[in-house]
């Protein structure tokens, strides 16, 4: 019962660490949609940067996190803002590639229908398209989300705070209790934030 | 060929029965139609011959043979199985998709392209063309023919199909119908068909097993079937106008016959012989035929009035009004019209007369109904 | 024709060799520093390949061996219930993070090799099993109904219809499993498993981003080296049936 009086004597600790770990993934997921979505919008307009664009968010995704995070040290030295912008480059392509095809794959005799009736290009794309592909772009931003809460532990490394600082801790002080502290509240996040999302996901769909 | 005896199923946490004391036989080379509402067990009876389906209680046979005793897969091997929505293998070609049963039984490969080919010709799609396609190059019609020629690949003596046509459109599903009755008639199999289309059923089967809640209601030739619907439920079944149905449902060589009283005579028959015949025509007149049956023409009353002499052979007129054996009563009704006579003649492929149709015939049909 | 196709088959896992060999070539030529270049000597770069490559080949290679047969197993109708189950905690097992997935295993397994390949054969079990199971579900029914009642037997069933259905779906679960475990290995290197983390690990401590870069670049170019030999591997089997 080593574990449960550990716990139990940093329940402060593990709060502060939990909102951190949260704050750093809103502020990244936030800041992610709003990028992964404009670009993946715009990309449905122009073909050939799609492939490219896709292309290159694939690449990104092969680099393992924990180098990614590293390279940015020297742009942005340690801390909170490194670990944000970690984080955003790698939630970019789920979110990007769900946009995207989420609106290629809207039945064209909708947009024909729309644009037969007058509707303007603006229009469509704010009362159409985008509340049909919602559903596919919300898989897309849960993806993101659940890798995110992974690779937030990771930037523990990085200075950025969280949970992972837990594990970290716990390893090079090889304590086992701190790890298996880390490892639990972080598995549960992530387990959470899947859940939480596919009821949102659930609730979009039905529109 | 293949008896249902007092066939039961009831499937695991259902309380009413699938099929309820099903008995059913039928006879070799019989199209029998099992028709009724969605849910009335005919698809469950069909897939008990295969035993896709194990009945609850009684016994199939098949051959006199009970299914049962019989090893599943060697069972399935020898009957043919089409289905709505076919089944194509998507991953295979048409011809690996058709050689599936053989490849299964282990023929030599030269053997089964030469099937494969054989049956494609006989569907009708271009061995040539069609054999390497995947099946997702093909439209529905074509699939469907596909999954017919598959189904007889290893020429099963019997063949189960259920809604075989169901998922094409009504054009292309007649032409199917029509093809797969000239098919029939060369191949002369067995054949169990499921269909909730009451028409269809008329067209395609010798006999009709109409199912209700998992009971067999009536069991009947179509014609029984459209004359004599056993109660309320059959008689709804096949509608308001049925006889104007049946003339369009019925096709000729099913009701050809004793129907008719009209005299055929060999072409060396002597022309005196036929001054007793034509007395007791119906239409004033005898059909001509050659050595081996095959229609020359007709000798009217008058025309063997005046021969006086000589034989059949040399007084007849030819016949324009004929159809074919596989034309509905409602074309045999249109010829007569377009002729304006009361008869017409009915032909095979190789112009063998098989019989004559009656205005008088089909007027007995319309008039038994609405009486 | 036959030399021209061969050619273009190897020329980008060649090409990928060639540029990882050019980058540890480089930084070993220029380390950047003397703190730098205790790491980045020839034999101790190839030593972290090696152990990076044995990580993830061996997790991987077993996580196959024993995540198709698996999926395959709970695909039987006749375990459709223990199926449903284990796709249930799959889905939940997945979302668990891999950095606490191999620290789990370190409080029970102690730091080491063994305990990273374990943690990773763990991993990347999960979504080949997942695919497999899928693969084989996505079969549309009325094609077994068809193959049943045309008298295959289950077995025949099993290799001549299902597997090469769910066969990409399959495929498509192996290489992300692969290329998300040359990625999870890095991270190996905290509980004492060695490879490319090491070099990423050491750099971030002592701040060397030569050393960062060095790692990230070498085991992003193992990641896409595995996809394309994966991805080649599927399409020669697919040609060949």
């Amino acid at each position: 019962m080593d574990f449960w009086s550990f716990v139990n004597s940093r329940w402060d600790k593990i709060f502060a660490l939990t909102i951190e770990h949260g704050v750093l993934i809103l502020t990244a997921m936030a800041a992610a949609i709003v990028v992964g979505v404009v670009v993946g919008v715009l990309i449905t307009y122009y073909n050939p940067a799609a492939h490219a664009v896709l292309y290159i968010c694939q690449i990104l995704m092969t680099v393992p996190s924990l180098a990614m995070l590293g390279l940015l040290i020297p742009l942005l030295g340690i801390g909170f803002w490194t670990g944000v912008v970690g984080l955003i480059l790698y939630s970019l392509l789920p979110i990007v590639r769900n946009t995207y095809t989420g609106i290629r794959e809207i039945d064209p005799a909708i947009l024909e229908a729309a644009r037969g009736m007058g509707m303007n290009e603006r229009t469509i794309l704010l009362k159409i398209k985008l509340p049909l592909a919602l559903p596919v772009i919300m898989a897309g931003i849960r993806t993101a989300t659940v890798m995110v809460v992974g690779i937030g532990a990771i930037a523990s490394y990085v200075g950025a705070g969280g949970l992972g600082e837990f594990i970290f801790r716990g390893i090079s002080r090889y304590n086992k209790d701190m790890i298996l502290t880390g490892a639990i509240c972080v598995s549960v996040l992530a387990i959470a934030a899947d859940l939480i999302l596919k009821l949102v996901e659930k609730k979009a769909s039905f529109r | 060929m293949i008896k249902l005896e007092n066939v039961t199923k009831v499937f695991a946490n259902q309380e009413t029965p699938a099929v309820k004391n099903l008995n059913l036989h039928i006879k070799k080379g019989e199209v029998c139609v099992l028709v009724g509402p969605s849910g009335c067990g005919k698809t469950t009876t069909m897939k008990m011959i295969n035993r896709l389906v194990e009945p609850t209680e009684g016994t199939v046979y098949i051959d006199g043979k009970d299914t049962s005793t019989v090893n599943p897969i060697e069972l399935r091997l020898n009957i043919g199985y089409v289905i709505q929505e076919i089944g194509l293998f998507p991953h295979l070609t048409i011809a690996e998709n058709v050689a599936t049963v053989p490849r299964e039984k282990k023929w030599p490969a030269e053997r089964i392209r030469q099937r494969v080919e054989e049956l494609l010709n006989l569907v009708g799609l271009d061995p040539q063309v069609y054999g390497n396609r995947k099946p997702a190059d093909l439209s529905g019609g074509q699939r469907q023919r596909v999954g017919v020629a598959r189904a007889m690949a290893a020429d099963p003596p019997i063949l189960l199909m259920d809604e075989p046509f169901g998922a094409v459109d009504p054009i292309t599903r007649a032409k199917l119908q029509n093809e797969f009755l000239r098919i029939q008639e060369q191949m002369q199999k067995t054949i169990v068909f499921v269909t909730h289309d009451i028409d269809e059923a008329i067209k395609m089967g010798d006999k009709i097993a109409v199912m209700r809640k998992g009971e067999l209601v009536q069991y009947s030739t179509p014609e029984e079937l459209l004359s004599a619907p056993a109660n309320d439920f059959v008689a709804k079944l096949v509608g308001k106008n049925r006889s104007i149905k049946r003339l369009h449902l019925i096709r000729v060589d099913r009701v050809l016959g004793s129907n008719h009283n009209v005299p055929v005579v060999k072409k060396n028959t002597p022309v005196r012989k036929l001054e007793e015949l034509v007395d007791g025509s119906e239409i004033g007149a005898v059909l001509v035929v050659d050595e081996r049956d095959r229609l020359l023409g007709l000798a009217s009353a008058v025309d063997i009035r005046e021969a006086g002499g000589g034989v059949a052979g040399d007084i007849y007129q030819p016949l324009p009004n004929t159809i074919g054996v596989g034309a509905t009563l409602s074309d045999a009704l249109s010829v007569m019209l377009n002729y304006g006579e009361g008869y017409v003649a009915v032909v095979d492929k190789a112009n063998q007369l098989t019989g004559i149709i009656t205005l008088g015939f089909l007027l007995g049909l319309v008039k038994e109904d609405a009486a | 024709m036959q030399l021209k196709s061969w050619l273009a088959r190897v020329a980008v896992p060649l090409g990928l060799i060639l540029a990882g060999v050019a980058v540890a070539v480089y930084f070993v030529e220029n380390p950047g520093g003397a703190m730098a270049a205790r790491v980045l000597s020839y034999p101790k770069v190839i030593r972290l390949i090696n152990e990076h490559l044995l990580m993830v080949v061996v997790s991987s290679s077993l996580a196959i061996a024993a995540a198709v047969p698996l999926g395959i197993l709970i695909s039987r109708p006749a375990l459709r219930v223990l199926g449903i189950i284990i796709e249930n905690i799959i889905n939940v097992a997945q979302t668990v993070p891999s950095l606490a997935v191999l620290a789990l295993f370190m409080t029970i397994l102690g730091l080491g090799f063994k305990t990273a390949v374990f943690a990773l054969w763990l991993y990347s079990l999960l979504p080949i099993l997942r695919n497999t199971y899928a693969g084989i579900k996505s079969v549309p029914p009325d094609v077994i109904e068809a193959a049943r009642g045309m008298g295959m037997t289950p077995l025949r069933i099993l290799t001549r219809i299902e597997l090469p259905l769910a066969y990409p779906i399959v495929m498509a679960g192996i290489r992300t499993a692969v290329v998300v475990n040359v990625g999870t290995a890095t991270l190996a290197s905290f509980i004492g498993a060695g490879g490319l983390g090491m070099m990423i690990i050491s750099g971030i401590s002592v701040s060397r981003p030569t050393l960062v870069l060095c790692g990230a670049l070498l085991s992003a170019i193992m990641a896409i080296l595995f996809d394309n030999v994966l991805g080649q591997v599927e399409n020669y089997l697919l040609d060949r049936g």
